[in-house]
C-alpha cells in the first residue's frame, strides 16, 4: 500500500494533480449513477450486478464525466463553504458578534476550505478539465448577527458536505484520488465535530456518517446559490 | 444489584438499567439495519484484509475506552469530558460490533490461521498494555487517547484507498468520519488545535507499528 501522509499542502496538490491525471483516462462512471440514491445499508446483490463492467467503463471517452464530475461537484461545495466563512468573518469585522473562540474557529475553518478549493481546482486542471466558474452565494442574514445561528448553520453546512463526500467516495475508482477526497472529507468531519461541540450539541450524534445522493445534496444547497 | 426497592439507589439503578437496555436495543436495531452494508458475495483479498485489520483496530480502541470509563481518572474530569469519553467508548464498541456483523455477512472468518495443533479455531487472547498514567492522570489520559485516535483515523483513511468494493469503501469512510469527530473532540477538550486541512493516511504496517507498544497485533500482518 502506498503511504500518503498529506502533511504539506504542496504534497497534496501534487498528489491530487497526479490523481487527476488518472481521472483523465475516463474510466469512471458518472457521479449521478454512482452516488447512491439510498444509503449503503440498502444495497443488494442486484445493485452490484447492475454496475458497469470494467471493459465497458474503459470504452467511455475521456470526457467531463466520472471522477471529474465528482471533483467539480466537490469544488462547488467547497466554494460554498469558503464563501460562507469569508462572509461571516467580514460581518464580524464590521460588527463583532462572535466570541474569540468562534472567530478563531471560523478563521481556521475558512482557511481549510480555501486550501480544499485550491486542491480540487488543481486536480481538475490535472485531469485536463477546466474548473467550473464560481457562483455567487447568499446565506441567511441571521448567521451574520447571531452566534447561535452562525454555529447552527455552519455545522449544518459541514454535515451536508460530509454526506456529499461520503455519497461519492465509493464511486471513485482511483485509490489515490479516493484517498485525497477522503482526506478532505476527514477535515470536514473535524469541522463539524468542533462546531457542534462549541454550540453545545452532541459532537458525534451517530456512530455511522450518513451519505447523501446528488439529488438530496443539490436540494439542500440550492437556496444558497444565486 | 438492588436488594430492596427501598434501597437508596434503587431509582438510579433502575434508570441505569433501563438506559442500558435501551442502549442495547438501539445497538441491536442499528446492527440489524447495517446487515445489508456489505454485499453478500465473495470478498476480494483487499476487502477481507481491510475488514479484519480495522476490526482489530476497533477492538483495541473499544478496550482502551472501556477501561477509561471504568478508571478513576474519569471522576476528576469535567462533566463535558466525562460525557465525551462515554460517547467514544459507546461508539467504538458499536463500530467493533458492526465489523463483526459485516465480516460474518461476507463470509469472512475472524482470522485465517489456525493456532492450535488440532487446527481448531482458537487463538491466543489479545492482551493490551497501556501506561498506568492513562488511567490515573488527565494529561496521561489525553496523551494516550489522542495518540490512539490519531493512528486509528489515519489507518481508516489508508484502508479507504485499499478496499475494492464500493459499498465497503463507503462504509469504511463512514466510520472514519466518526473517528475523525472523536479525535477532534479529544483535541478540543485537551486544549490542542482540533482542526486540520487534510486528514492523514497510514498503511496497516505503520499503524500497527505505532500501536505495538500497547500490545496491538493484527493477524493481517503476521
Amino acid at each position: 500500500m502506498n503511504h500518503q501522509n498529506f502533511e504539506s499542502r504542496r504534497e497534496l496538490l501534487k498528489n491530487a494533480a497526479l490523481a487527476g491525471g488518472v481521472v483523465a483516462l475516463g474510466t469512471l462512471p458518472k457521479l449521478a449513477q454512482a452516488a447512491p440514491a439510498k444509503p449503503l445499508f440498502g444495497g443488494s446483490k442486484d445493485d452490484k450486478m447492475a454496475a458497469p463492467k470494467t471493459d465497458e467503463k474503459m470504452a467511455k471517452p475521456a470526457t467531463a464525466t466520472g471522477d471529474v464530475d465528482i471533483l467539480q461537484f466537490a469544488l462547488g461545495l467547497e466554494r460554498l463553504e469558503q464563501a460562507f466563512y469569508g462572509q461571516v468573518l467580514g460581518a464580524h469585522q464590521k460588527r463583532p458578534y462572535l466570541s474569540a473562540r468562534m472567530q478563531q474557529i471560523a478563521s481556521e475553518i475558512g482557511a481549510n476550505e480555501t486550501a480544499h478549493v485550491a486542491v480540487l481546482e488543481a486536480a481538475i486542471i490535472g485531469a485536463g478539465a477546466t474548473p467550473t466558474p464560481a457562483k455567487t452565494h447568499k446565506f441567511p442574514s441571521q448567521t451574520f448577527v447571531s452566534p447561535v445561528a452562525f454555529i447552527w448553520f455552519a455545522y449544518t453546512l459541514e454535515d451536508i458536505g460530509i454526506g456529499a463526500y461520503l455519497g461519492a467516495v465509493g464511486a471513485i475508482q482511483s485509490g489515490s484520488l479516493r484517498r485525497a477526497a477522503a482526506s478532505i472529507y476527514g477535515a470536514e468531519t473535524r469541522h463539524a465535530s468542533v462546531l457542534r461541540g462549541i454550540g453545545g450539541w452532541n459532537f458525534s450524534p451517530r456512530y455511522f456518517e450518513s451519505p447523501l445522493s446528488v439529488e438530496q445534496m443539490s436540494g439542500l444547497i440550492a437556496p444558497y446559490i444565486s | 444489584m438492588i436488594d430492596s426497592p427501598d434501597a437508596p439507589n434503587a431509582g438510579l439503578e433502575t434508570a441505569i438499567s433501563r438506559r442500558a437496555m435501551l442502549g442495547l436495543g438501539a445497538a441491536v436495531c442499528c446492527a440489524a439495519l447495517l446487515l445489508n452494508a456489505a454485499p453478500a458475495q465473495a470478498a476480494s483479498y483487499g476487502d477481507r484484509n481491510a475488514l479484519r485489520f480495522l476490526e482489530d483496530i476497533e477492538l483495541f480502541e473499544a478496550e482502551f475506552f472501556r477501561r477509561v470509563t471504568l478508571s478513576a481518572t474519569l471522576d476528576g474530569l469535567a462533566e463535558r469530558e466525562m460525557n465525551a469519553f462515554a460517547r467514544l467508548a459507546q461508539q467504538d464498541n458499536e463500530h467493533a460490533l458492526w465489523f463483526k456483523i459485516a465480516r460474518r455477512r461476507m463470509g469472512i472468518g475472524a482470522f485465517e490461521r489456525h493456532y492450535s495443533p488440532t487446527q481448531s479455531s482458537s487463538r491466543p487472547p489479545k492482551t493490551y498494555v497501556f501506561p498506568p498514567d492513562a488511567f490515573s492522570t488527565r494529561n496521561g489520559l489525553y496523551s494516550v487517547a489522542i495518540g490512539i485516535k490519531e493512528t486509528a483515523v489515519a489507518a481508516y483513511h489508508g484502508q479507504v484507498g485499499d478496499a475494492d468494493d464500493a459499498k465497503l469503501v463507503q462504509a469504511i469512510a463512514a466510520l472514519a468520519g466518526v473517528e475523525g469527530r472523536h479525535l477532534a473532540m479529544l483535541k478540543e477538550l485537551s486544549g490542542q488545535d482540533p482542526l486540520i486541512g487534510f486528514e492523514n493516511a497510514m498503511s496497516q504496517r505503520e499503524a500497527a507499528q505505532k500501536l505495538a507498544r500497547h500490545g496491538f497485533v493484527s493477524e493481517t500482518l503476521l
